[in-house]
């Protein structure tokens, strides 16, 4: 799964830390989100869309693939 | 100190405790050092993992949902493996192979137990996820 967590982190100015500590999980999560090697829980995944002033499509990008 | 999570005091606290009660059991119970020793020990590991984790973690949560799912994957892969281990001990008595006492089953499945949920934990960790 690719995420756009970092570029929408860019646009609103925000560190991983900060990030992380707006969702309440540890900055390694997030550390490991933007590198596609976690995938969130949808509860996850909408906090962070949600402090990122996105949706949960545009910030996660899931391929064919995923799903097998 | 204003910042520190209750769970952490907690934990301070209780190993402070079973220090404390480790100590006391040494001065009124000279015999029983295993169990004053078992105490002291636990509350020092306590107390030292718990400071240690509070002063890396600082704000962060001390778990997510990440964590816990890895820790919990991570304790499953040990039962499995603890229940190979108490299949090989069963054949290896029922054949005769060796002699074991209930209390150095017991003693080898908590360490083991213990060990190898926190190896899983932390090979999970360094993988980042598991499916």
């Amino acid at each position: 799964m690719k995420t756009r967590i970092k570029e929408f982190r860019a646009r609103h100015d925000l560190t991983q830390e900060a990030l992380a500590k707006m969702v309440g999980v540890r900055r390694e999560t997030i550390v490991f989100l933007e590198k596609g090697k976690y995938n969130p829980s949808l509860k996850l995944a909408y906090r962070i869309s949600r402090c990122l002033n996105a949706t949960i499509d545009e910030l996660f990008i899931f391929e064919d693939t995923d799903f097998k | 100190m204003k910042n520190i999570k209750k769970i952490y005091m907690y934990k301070l606290a209780l190993g402070v405790i079973l220090l404390l009660a480790g100590i006391v059991s040494a001065i009124f119970y000279k015999n029983e050092t295993s169990f004053s020793s078992f105490l002291i020990i636990m509350g020092l590991v306590l107390f030292v993992l718990t400071a240690f984790r509070l002063f890396r973690q600082g704000d962060f949560p001390d778990r997510d949902e990440r964590t816990k799912k890895l820790a919990a994957y991570g304790i499953t892969y040990s039962w499995l493996l603890t229940l190979v281990l108490i299949s090989v001990f069963y054949l290896a008595n029922y054949f005769k192979l060796v002699e074991f006492t209930a209390g150095s089953v017991l003693g080898i499945l908590l360490i083991f137990m213990v060990i190898s949920a926190n190896i899983f934990r932390w090979y999970f960790m360094q993988k980042s996820d598991v499916e």
